[in-house]
């Protein structure tokens, strides 16, 4: 009964991925066809790794991921906690946390990108009304602010999605296991430490492994906002694989790039694995 | 009963195909068109063409943003997609090179294209072939803001880079509490840094800054003067909103039709074409102008005219010739420039609506003849984006001007040595 699912999956997964890594052993650039593709072997990759526009880019990359990650873990754990507690209003709290991250990626990226305008946007109003600033912040303008007001928005965005995995691995926690901790003397942030935490531990795993994969491949909330600059500041690995396959035609190494991108990520979740530890129970 | 495995996905494998089926554009005898025109242009225009060859043409409104990939994925895909597609004409060597649109140079007479803006036409030209004819055309212009000019005890507008230098540290001021900037530019890293670094270039020096091998020019020529006085504007004078860094065009023309900026340089279609521009605090102060440059009684600009190029997988390539004279012809151009504000190709227009009395035609004309087109080059996206980058480089004061396009020189040449 499996084989029809398994060759579906072969037809719609498996096929177009070693599609996608023959190509990415050939040179094939589109925009000069009379070239032919032609097998390079491992140069694509050689070419890349030989790049330092993709090390800088794996930079930037890592240097997104880590902080976003990291912030969206911490925020969405308050987040969760508050919401896994009863009190009232707590069916409008859920909703509304929700709204970040029904709204469109394109749509969250125009909408920062107003906010965040140097003139008009309403930060810099808001900043100017309060007295706490004199000129106004150009907070794309530069490199470093550039990219921490990337990490932002997508924090902003992608934060509910975290909070909403870690409610669901908080619920299943028997309250006597909180009971327990009350007896033995645990405060609030003893049970969070010794009931909670080790108890969700499967839920950040898996939490932080899909966020990781997002966060990592970042694209569309860079192109709305920046573009890559200022001066490639914002320049991840993804854009910087767009920009070969889909705007310069080599499609031989934007599929290198891909892979390579692919295999990054691999290595993450092994580290997280191995750090966090899951043993499926 | 032994049950065939497949069976149970029929229905599903059925589905897939029929949503397949439904994503391809299908076999049609109406002439299918790409293009970023709107429906209140081109409505009569198409009306018009169906009554005189009894072709249909189905328009696809596609924005700029999109088409180029759109374009891209319609070549890859070959037969069966789009019959026309309107290319700006720096996509021209990539998309031609590839093989994706079709050489159209025996299929125009010298009386179909003698009307039209010489460097319009060039512009769709690569190796020596003629790849489509232009439909509209831009250019940037020089705006200024005539209250602020007043204001300041300007008379005229600038003659000149030094007197635009000038003026713009005059007219940044403080007014009722609020900045205003002498000038505010598109230098966000994007095409548009482009267009107005090149620009800059050529009113300094108008010698190329590309030879013909696509090898840059441009440390020797007026690039790295235009990039110093960019620096300059932004830091030393602190003449320009630096804000500048972050905005496109549109962001540009709100600024200076709000009245927050004294001078900017954009296009006619940025600036004309949006109903909100009639509304905005400015406007009525807004005066054109002929870009000043380092000569006396000379100007010049970046031509961004938009064509119309063939499909080489089109099965009605006939029909589509056709379309494409259709709308270059000069009532047909006409039309376009009346209804849609769109700058025509065909000289002889703006010559009549100059002679109509018209004298912002014949500035408009003028500076349409002394534009010049970017580089045609096949690497052309590839150059961009290294010297925007080292552009911004040089904006953000991590390399010196020279420094930053060096670099740029050096990486540009290494492309163009292995494209070679």
């Amino acid at each position: 009964m499996v084989a029809p699912s398994l060759t579906l999956i072969a037809l719609v997964l498996l096929a177009p991925l070693l599609g996608s890594l023959w190509l990415s052993f050939h040179r094939w650039d589109l925009a000069q066809p009379h070239l032919g593709r032609t097998f390079v072997g491992l140069d694509n990759y050689i070419a890349a790794h030989q790049s330092a526009e993709l090390w800088k880019a794996l930079g930037r990359t890592v240097y997104f991921t880590v902080l976003s990650v990291s912030l969206e873990l911490v925020l969405g754990l308050v987040a969760a906690l508050l919401l896994n507690e009863t009190f009232r209003g707590r069916g409008l709290f859920r909703a509304t946390l929700l709204v970040p991250w029904a709204v469109l990626t394109i749509t969250n990226g125009l909408m920062w990108r107003w906010m965040l305008n140097p003139d008009h946007g309403l930060i810099n109003s808001v900043l100017t009304r309060l007295g706490l600033m004199d000129d106004p912040i150009i907070w794309l303008g530069s490199p470093g602010l550039a990219m921490h007001m990337v990490i932002l928005a997508d924090v902003w965005k992608m934060t509910p999605f975290m909070t909403l995995l870690l409610l669901a691995g908080l619920q299943p926690i028997p309250d006597s296991h909180y009971e327990a901790a009350d007896i033995d003397g645990a405060g609030g942030w003893g049970k969070v430490w010794h009931v909670v935490l080790p108890q969700l531990r499967p839920a950040i795993l898996v939490a932080i492994v899909l966020r990781t994969m997002g966060a990592f491949k970042v694209f569309d909330i860079i192109y709305m906002l920046t573009g890559g600059g200022p001066a490639d500041a914002t320049s991840v690995l993804a854009f910087h694989a767009y920009r070969e396959a889909f705007r310069y035609f080599h499609v031989g190494y934007g599929a290198a790039l891909s892979w390579l991108i692919t295999a990054a990520i691999m290595v993450l979740v092994a580290v997280y694995i191995r750090l966090i530890g899951f043993k499926g129970d | 009963m032994p049950l065939c495995p497949f069976r149970s996905l029929a229905p599903l494998i059925a589905a897939c195909f029929l949503a397949l089926t439904g994503c391809g554009q299908t076999e049609t005898e109406d002439l299918v068109v790409m293009w970023g025109l709107e429906a209140r242009i081109t409505n009569p225009l198409l009306a018009q063409f169906l009554e005189e060859t009894g072709i249909t043409v189905r328009p696809t409104l596609v924005p700029y943003a999109s088409r180029f990939e759109k374009i891209a994925t319609a070549g890859i895909a070959g037969a069966g997609g789009f019959d026309v597609v309107m290319v700006d004409t720096i996509w021209i060597p990539q998309f031609a090179s590839a093989g994706w649109i079709a050489d159209v140079s025996g299929d125009f007479s010298e009386a179909d294209t003698s009307g039209i803006f010489p460097g319009m036409l060039d512009s769709l030209r690569f190796g020596g072939r003629l790849y489509g004819l232009p439909m509209y055309t831009d250019a940037k212009f020089f705006y200024y803001n005539q209250a602020h000019f007043q204001a300041a005890g300007i008379t005229a507008p600038p003659a000149n880079f030094e007197q635009f230098t000038e003026y713009a540290i005059r007219l940044t001021r403080e007014v009722d509490g609020r900045r205003i900037w002498g000038t505010v530019w598109a230098w966000k890293q994007a095409e548009g840094l482009i267009c107005d670094w090149m620009l800059l270039a050529h009113a300094i020096d108008p010698a190329p800054l590309f030879d013909e091998q696509g090898r840059p020019r441009f440390t020797e020529s007026g690039g790295v003067r235009a990039l110093e006085w960019m620096v300059d504007l932004l830091h030393r004078h602190k003449a320009a909103d630096p804000a500048s860094m972050t905005f496109t065009e549109n962001e540009v023309r709100d600024h200076f039709l709000s009245g927050r900026s004294a001078m900017m340089f954009n296009w006619e279609g940025v600036v004309t074409k949006e109903e909100a521009a009639n509304q905005q605090q400015a406007a009525a102060d807004i005066r054109r102008a002929l870009v000043p440059t380092a000569a006396p009684d000379h100007t010049t600009s970046i031509l961004g005219p938009e064509g119309m190029a063939i499909m080489a997988s089109t099965s009605k390539r006939e029909q589509a010739i056709q379309l494409l004279r259709f709308l270059t012809r000069p009532e047909v151009q006409k039309q376009i420039y009346d209804i849609g504000r769109d700058l025509p190709i065909q000289r002889q227009v703006l010559i009549d609506a100059a002679s109509a009395g018209g004298d912002e035609a014949e500035l408009i004309r003028r500076q349409l003849e002394e534009a010049v087109a970017r580089p045609a080059l096949v690497h052309y996206s590839r150059i961009s984006d290294i010297l925007q980058a080292e552009i911004h480089r040089a904006l953000l004061q991590e390399k010196t001007p020279r420094q930053a396009l060096d670099d740029a020189a050096q990486r540009i040449g290494a492309l163009v040595r292995d494209a070679s």
